[in-house]
């Protein structure tokens, strides 16, 4: 800035003035409102866990006589621990192959000019839109054919294959704001395209690929349309399955256990996203500014 | 961080080394995969030039006089069950490995959940991974006929038809052919609270009476609640004036009696609950329902035998009874459904599938069901037996199910759900008279019959 | 001239051959073994494609106590395999054609003088795209564009209860017939046109009410002078973190007749509300809990972008005696829209499909005596999944389904090709 400039500028910034004391009560009484409205329905859902009937009903936030039975329960009278770790197992495969995937099919749509290129990536992305449920039965019987049927990888394959459109184009999106000039400079060094890649592209792409990470790393958790597709035995299931059928019938409902069971994914996610919450946001708004 | 974007460095100049023909080389493998196994599977599925040489139609009039009393379990037989979570298959589990030690069988048994285990079986059935034994509601049974998953039950009709409870029976049999195994028969009833009824009230009237003192609407207190938008309970008030679902017993699909006169009576009657209870049917469901009367906000709601458990963790002081009396003087008739395992159309293992399944029907068997379970085995002599005779949370459903009609099972009764509980849910929010409303139920059903593609 | 012609004939005459010709090996050993793989499969090409045009002739029947027959579904989608796997390989051919004529001018035009591995890795840099899009775009066309396909065909089926379940029975092309019924027949369309309305009026407040409560929320966090960001910033995160399933049943639950909402509002002294059992309050309402869900996403997103924007001209904005509020009319509202337009297009079609919202928050309730198999809050997703897992009509929910397809597909096509990116040329 210029320094010329300081003394004409009105040091509203600096001075307290009542105007300014007014807007920051405003903005810190918006900001408290806010975090009670967000907070609320957290604290119900803890409550409802700790239920000691089988509704989640309850006419105060916190139970009159609350119980940490049902997280128990989890561990002692169901496969939870085992759907935890099915899950983290596809979550963390799929975080991996989705990356692959997704950064190296980006790349080479930002950074190559070939026929159709624009039609491609267009057509694929709208093709994404395309609502899921009818198609069951199509992916039932494609992985019943290569025999994936009731196998994680074949669930990874799912997920991966699914999220390749949307994950492209915003890690396309990113890429193309990294200067080309780089390339370049490498290509006369003797670079290969695949070490542009490794070498410049990626390290520079660092939050997008966070991003697409996390968001790959999560889906899996809260997903029970395709597991219940492809899973077929009680040790292969994942968590968001095993929960869902809790609630499903109309009897045996086991409504405060699932609260339990969803909280305790609801917890390590939480603190995950709390942890990196800086890259998320870099990522997201990345891929908005070059989408 | 930096670890992390390691690791993926390495895995991507790995893979990308070998990435250079890998494209195309992958491709042909995986086209060999995909063709090589859509060779191989075709077994239950086969086309065209199909064995036709020893076509031994499943006669659909076969005599059940004639079982089979002495099955032989094929060679190498493994079955698979499918039966819902919970205390019925830890059961199974139990039995699966008393049948194992005699009959050196083993029996996989995983949890479907019993409403879902005819759509899976629709897909892995024919995909040759389907269940051999699975437990599905009674009402299934016209669905499961049509689309062709169910084989007849060829070696325990008779013991149904003389040792079950008449409902049992008929809820298995289509046509003069058994199809399944009954397990279990369940109702729901009436759960009150015994600090607001210190005795179980008999008839509409005393809760309607009670209400004066009770109600209190500004903190959620009603004397009486139900799943009113739930035609599966509320039917049971419509069945109480002379309305039906279907016809002959419940087997005319072109019989719907959801809006003749008797029907209409009932629901008056019913609509006369709208003073003691004037909330939204959408908040009576059955979470608030029971939410709300595990406070003690509500002196009685109508629920089924599974509830029961839920309750006592509560430490609700409760009782149950059948349902009450109507203004016609008449118990109201609950729909009744029987828990049934059926054998797979698709299994390998017909006869030890069978096997199994008349072990598992034995007397001591559902009597241990019933220890674990708490729901009512379908066996007239097993009423008799203590266990039951004096479980006062028991009898009053085997009491309410001598009043109960079970659930029609033709395939049409899956149209019945949706615009009946729609009717409710405008009778008791919208004011809408029950002529208008039943009817339009009722023609809705018709028309999907109607329009159903021949 | 005579090398390139003479490669692109071979290659026509049989996969490989041409590429034999021009010395690569390797290459050519691939195309070759592709082509012969595939004469190989013939009679699996042939059943699968009948089969698809048949849809099967045997019904289920049993032989010897086990069951056998024709099951239609499985029929259209190994048809359908097949189609796309025929497909490729006449893809290919074509490829090994141009390919072969290619190498075959670059040989002319003395590339040849390089050596097999320099050649090879000639090649592999010119034609890299295609080599590295190759698996991605296998698994696209197989997991994405087979199950549209598949759809796209029910529709054109009867498949349906309880007469066209296989295995029972066998499905049949039914042409279309199902449109048909959809617009004429009132059974179907009094319903579609209702619930179709409100899905379009869904999307849109669903959309534009998280982008700028995100958008308020992004600016008030990310205020110059607030204290603890960081704890704000985790806070409103938290939405997003839980998985939706348990909040929407616990919002379900909280908004409901004698839920805690309203007995806060009773202790207060005034009457009940609806909030989920009035027809129109219900629709008001699933937007509001809606913002809890959707607005921290668009929160953290705005944040990046917000502090993205040159401070420079907020600055300028001070000097020339712009107040806040001109600001944001003037700089960032407009900087704000154009950096996020395609995702709002997204959104907008994602919440078009949000089937969970509905499904969870009042399962369509409250009930519509009017409505066939919907309630009054249902949105097309998730009336069709009514119509598929209760009723059993695959058919007219495939139907519904393309509909719904063709018009987000529409507008997102004709509003991605103004994007920034979309007009942008290479930026090369």
């Amino acid at each position: 800035m210029d320094p010329k400039l300081n003394n004409q500028i009105p040091v509203t910034n600096k001075k307290f003035t009542p105007l300014k004391l007014i807007r920051m009560i405003i903005i810190y009484g918006l900001l408290i409102l806010m975090s009670i409205i967000i907070l609320a329905p957290v604290l119900w859902i803890i409550g409802s866990s700790l239920n000691p009937g089988s509704s989640l009903f309850s006419s105060t936030m916190f139970p009159k006589n609350p119980t940490f039975k049902h997280y128990i329960e989890l561990f002692t009278e169901t496969d939870y621990k085992i759907w935890y770790f099915n899950t983290l197992k596809i979550a963390t495969a799929n975080m991996i192959l989705s990356v692959i995937f997704t950064t190296l099919t980006a790349y080479v749509f930002s950074r190559f000019k070939f026929r159709g290129r624009k039609i491609t990536i267009m057509t694929i992305l709208i093709l994404q839109m395309f609502p899921a449920f009818m198609s069951m039965t199509a992916v039932y019987v494609l992985l019943f054919r290569l025999n994936l049927l009731n196998t994680h990888l074949g669930l990874i394959l799912v997920y991966a294959s699914g999220q390749i459109p949307y994950n492209t184009w915003l890690c396309k999106g990113y890429f193309e704001g990294i200067p080309s000039s780089l390339d370049e400079a490498a290509k006369i060094d003797g670079a290969s395209n695949l070490t542009i890649f490794r070498k410049i592209i990626i390290p520079l792409a660092k939050p997008i690929i966070t991003f697409v990470a996390i968001s790959n790393f999560i889906g899996p958790w809260f997903d029970f349309i395709f597991p219940q597709i492809v899973l077929r035995s009680s040790d292969k299931r994942t968590l968001a399955l095993g929960l869902f059928q809790w609630i499903q019938e109309n009897q045996n409902t086991y409504f405060t256990r699932f609260a339990a069971g969803s909280i305790l994914v609801a917890v390590p996610i939480t603190i995950l996203f709390l942890f990196l919450q800086k890259y998320i946001v870099q990522g997201l708004s990345a891929g908005a500014i070059k989408g | 961080m930096q670890t992390i974007a390691k690791i993926f460095k390495n895995l991507i100049r790995g893979i990308i080394y070998m990435k250079k023909f890998l494209g195309l080389l992958l491709m042909i493998v995986m086209v060999l995969s995909l063709v090589a196994c859509g060779g191989e599977k075709q077994k239950p599925v086969s086309q065209g030039e199909s064995n036709q040489k020893t076509s031994k139609e499943l006669d659909q009039t076969k005599d059940p006089a004639s079982e089979d009393t002495d099955l032989q379990p094929e060679e190498g037989a493994e079955l698979l069950v499918w039966e819902s979570e919970g205390p019925e298959l830890e059961w199974l589990k139990e039995i699966a490995e008393e049948f194992e030690s005699k009959y050196g069988i083993k029996v996989n048994i995983e949890a479907v959940g019993a409403v879902d285990a005819e759509e899976r079986l629709a897909q892995d059935g024919p995909a040759g991974v389907g269940a051999d034994i699975f437990a599905a509601p009674h009402d299934h049974l016209g669905s499961l006929i049509a689309a062709g998953l169910v084989q007849p039950n060829t070696n325990t009709g008779e013991r149904i038809k003389n040792e079950f409870m008449d409902a049992a029976y008929s809820a298995v049999e289509y046509q003069g052919t058994v199809y399944g195994y009954p397990t279990a028969i369940e109702t729901y009833a009436l759960f009150y609270n015994k600090d607001v009824f210190p005795e179980a009230p008999k008839t509409y009237d005393e809760i309607i009476a009670k209400a004066e003192e009770f109600n209190d609407p500004n903190t959620n207190k009603y004397v009486f609640m139900w799943d009113i938008q739930n035609a599966y309970y509320s039917h049971s008030f419509i069945a109480n004036g002379g309305g039906y679902v279907f016809g002959q017993g419940g087997t005319d699909k072109n019989d719907i009696g959801l809006d003749n006169e008797g029907a209409i009576v009932g629901a008056k009657d019913m609509l006369k609950l709208k003073d003691i209870l004037p909330v939204n049917s959408s908040d009576s469901t059955t979470q608030i329902i029971e939410g709300l009367f595990d406070e003690g906000k509500v002196g009685a709601i109508i629920d089924g035998p599974w509830a029961v458990q839920g309750r006592k963790d509560a430490g609700l002081n409760f009782g149950v009874a059948p349902l009450p009396k109507m203004s016609n003087g008449e118990q109201q008739p609950s729909f009744s459904g029987i828990r049934v395992l059926w054998v797979s159309a698709y299994t390998k293992y017909p006869n030890a599938a069978k096997l199994f399944l008349d072990f598992v029907i034995s007397d001591e068997a559902l009597l241990r069901r019933f220890e674990l379970t708490s729901q009512i085995p379908p066996v007239k002599a097993l009423a008799e037996a203590n266990e039951i005779k004096n479980d006062e949370f028991v009898v009053p459903f085997l009491e309410q199910a001598e009043y109960a009609v079970p659930m029609p099972s033709i395939p049409q009764v899956q149209y019945m759900w949706d615009p009946y509980g729609a009717a409710f849910g405008s009778m008791w929010n919208d004011g809408i008279v029950p002529e208008e409303a039943l009817k339009k139920a009722a023609d809705a059903m018709r028309d999907s019959i109607v329009a159903e593609e021949e | 001239m005579k090398n390139s012609k003479k490669s692109m004939a071979l290659s026509i005459l049989f996969m490989g051959f041409g590429q034999f010709y021009n010395k690569e090996y390797l290459k050519g050993m691939i195309y070759f073994l592709i082509e012969v793989i595939s004469i190989i499969f013939i009679p699996y090409f042939k059943k699968s494609i009948y089969g698809l045009i048949t849809l099967g002739n045997i019904p289920l029947h049993y032989v010897d106590g086990i069951a056998e027959g024709d099951h239609s579904i499985f029929l259209l989608v190994d048809g359908l395999i097949a189609t796309l796997l025929l497909t490729l390989v006449a893809i290919i051919y074509i490829i090994n054609i141009i390919d072969a004529k290619k190498i075959g001018e670059l040989r002319e035009q003395g590339k040849a003088a390089l050596t097999t591995k320099q050649f090879i890795l000639y090649v592999w840099d010119k034609y890299f795209p295609q080599f590295i899009l190759a698996i991605p775009m296998l698994f696209i066309i197989f997991f994405v564009l087979l199950p549209i396909v598949f759809t796209v065909s029910i529709a054109f089926t009867n498949y349906s209860s309880p007469n066209h379940l296989p295995p029972k029975n066998l499905v049949d092309w039914v042409g279309f017939k199902n449109f048909k019924q959809l617009f004429i027949l009132d059974i179907w369309n009094n319903t579609f046109i209702g619930v179709a309305v409100w899905t379009v009026i869904w999307a849109i407040a669903a959309t534009v009410t998280n982008y700028f409560t995100g958008l308020f929320m992004a600016l008030i966090v990310n205020w110059k002078e607030v204290k603890l960001k960081k704890l704000w910033r985790s806070i409103f995160i938290l939405p997003y973190a839980i998985p939706g399933f348990i909040s929407l049943l616990i919002m379900r639950l909280m908004f409901s007749g004698p839920g805690p909402i309203n007995n806060l509002l009773v202790s207060l002294g005034m009457d009940k509300i609806p909030w989920l059992t009035d027809p129109t309050l219900a629709k008001i309402m699933i937007v509001v809990i809606n913002i809890w869900l959707g607005s921290p996403y668009w929160m953290a997103l705005m944040s990046g972008v917000l502090t993205n924007i040159d401070k420079g001209m907020y600055e300028a904005a001070d000097i020339d005696g712009g107040s806040k509020i001109q600001q944001f009319i003037h700089i960032t509202l407009p900087i704000v829209l154009y950096q996020t337009s395609a995702l709002i297009v997204m959104t907008f079609a994602h919440n078009f499909n949000n089937f969970q919202a509905i499904y969870l928050l009042t399962d369509g309730n409250p009930v519509n005596g009017n409505y066939r198999y919907a309630g009054s809050t249902d949105i097309l997703i998730s009336w069709i999944y009514k119509l598929t897992r209760d009723q059993n009509k695959y058919h007219m929910a495939s139907v519904i389904t393309i509909i719904l397809f063709i018009f987000i597909a529409s507008i997102s096509a004709y509003s991605f090709t103004r994007t920034k990116s979309f007009k942008e040329e290479d930026m090369m």
